[in-house]
């Protein structure tokens, strides 16, 4: 019996406006991995985490998530299953506690279920004292925090960082790491995470793909590290 | 500058005693302004958001269409709907002509779009993550929708005051569909044009004061809400 696959990529390609930012001809992500993707700007990492979450089609190929083909309208419960964390710190304009429960709420879960959810992400992320502040008061790394714990209270099988530690204070990286791998233990989650952070990269432990230019330029098969490595060069 | 300066102690006289006349003309305009006001943001806020966050190849076309509406005269506006009341017209069973309705009707058309267009405008300032964020935490449709417009409420609201003010200085839909019947259909502006050409100015001037008070009012709202709004 075969690995279980998250996602199945077969002949991607995107282009904006005629220039193609992303060639994958075959990558298979199985679930319950971490997968880094490791490059410098511009080489199509976002539009990866994009598509990948489903909120995009690719211009050509094909996207399987938990084998069920990716169309342009994917239906609402395979959207469910992935939550992109975008890089751009962008919050709704209310307060803290309303932007962690947004998720929640969306799915239909019970006020008490949301409260408890909610207060027990504000906890682990150190949010707990920024519960009732408008979001739009808060400070960039405060943000940061609050959009990750955001997607981290969902605990969906799927969870998509584009740079997660851009805007992230340096005493929060840890705690951000232990809830990624707190995750990935007890829950079984794919994580697959872009950045260009080499601190995040030496203290995650998963297989690395680099990318440049639109292409993967490791073998897909390649790489799995089962410690960190400090000698990475992204 | 006599009579100018004897009409204008007349006309605040009659503000400060609340002349029966003054109040029932203020009444009529502010019910008929608030209606077509309300009616014509329930339909031009949910158009206008649908054609912000539509992906429809003709949304530059009904944009141009929406944004030329604007500048169609309330004359031609009033002309239009009365074709539509009088008694030969497709309406004329309602017996609308001469009536209250009648105005708030032509308001309404008037208006809705400049609502549809404000809600077009400021829903596509919207950051396009706040979409993508809304998709991604699991919101459908509907829902996603919602909070791109929940995020634009500041200009939203600019959008309906500016409506209001629209309807509220306007002449000819009053005139032509209302009939300017006292008590009834007359409003501030047809008011102040009839007493006008009577040569009786305190009371054009006390409904004059009345007016621009009201849009004093309404510019101080609509900047103090832009401050806050995604046009700002």
């Amino acid at each position: 019996m075969g690995v279980r696959l998250a996602y199945r990529i077969r002949s991607l390609t995107h282009a904006y406006d005629g220039n193609t930012v992303l060639d994958i001809p075959e990558l298979d992500i199985p679930a319950g991995e971490i997968l880094l993707f490791a490059g410098p700007n511009g080489s199509g990492k976002t539009t990866l985490l994009s598509i990948l979450a489903l909120l995009r089609a690719p211009s050509e190929g094909r996207v399987y998530l938990n084998g069920i083909r990716c169309t342009e309208d994917p239906d609402l419960e395979l959207r469910r299953m992935v939550t992109l964390v975008h890089q751009k710190p962008v919050l709704f304009s209310t307060s803290v506690r309303n932007n962690l429960a947004y998720g929640l709420k969306t799915r239909g879960m019970a006020a008490r279920e949301i409260d408890r959810r909610v207060r027990s992400i504000a906890e682990e992320m150190q949010l707990a004292a920024l519960i009732d502040k408008h979001a739009r008061k808060l400070s960039g790394g405060e943000s940061q925090r609050v959009i990750l714990a955001r997607a981290l209270v969902l605990e969906t099988p799927i969870l998509l960082l584009d740079e997660p530690t851009n805007s992230l204070d340096e005493a929060y990286r840890p705690v951000l790491e232990r809830l990624l791998h707190r995750l990935h233990r007890e829950r079984g989650t794919t994580i697959i995470v872009s950045t260009h952070d080499a601190h995040f990269l030496a203290s995650t432990r998963g297989r690395l793909l680099r990318m440049a230019r639109g292409r993967v330029l490791d073998s897909p098969a390649a790489w799995v590290r089962n410690a960190p490595l400090s000698d990475m060069d992204p | 500058m006599g009579d100018l300066g004897q009409s204008l102690t007349e006309a605040v006289g009659m503000i400060l005693r609340a002349d029966a006349d003054v109040m029932t003309i203020v009444g009529a305009s502010l019910r008929f302004s608030l209606s077509s006001t309300v009616i014509a943001s329930l339909i031009g806020i949910p158009s206008g958001i649908a054609l912000a966050t539509s992906r429809l190849r003709i949304r530059p076309l009904l944009e141009d269409l929406l944004n030329t509406l604007l500048a169609v005269p309330t004359v031609v506006v009033g002309l239009f709907v009365y074709t539509l009341i009088m008694s030969r017209g497709p309406l004329g069973r309602f017996d609308l002509l001469f009536s209250p309705a009648a105005i708030i009707l032509g308001q309404t058309v008037l208006i809705i779009p400049l609502v549809a267009s404000l809600a077009c405008s400021s829903v596509s300032v919207v950051d396009p993550v706040i979409r993508e964020t809304a998709r991604t935490l699991g919101a459908g449709r509907l829902r996603t929708t919602l909070t791109i417009a929940s995020e634009a409420q500041a200009a939203l609201l600019v959008a309906c005051i500016t409506a209001f003010g629209r309807v509220i200085g306007e002449i000819g839909i009053s005139l032509i569909l209302g009939g300017n019947i006292l008590g009834y259909t007359r409003t501030i502006t047809t008011a102040i044009s009839l007493q006008t050409s009577k040569g009786e100015f305190a009371l054009g001037l006390a409904l004059g004061i009345i007016l621009l008070s009201v849009a004093f009012v309404i510019n101080g709202t609509v900047r103090r809400l832009g401050r806050r709004s995604p046009w700002a």
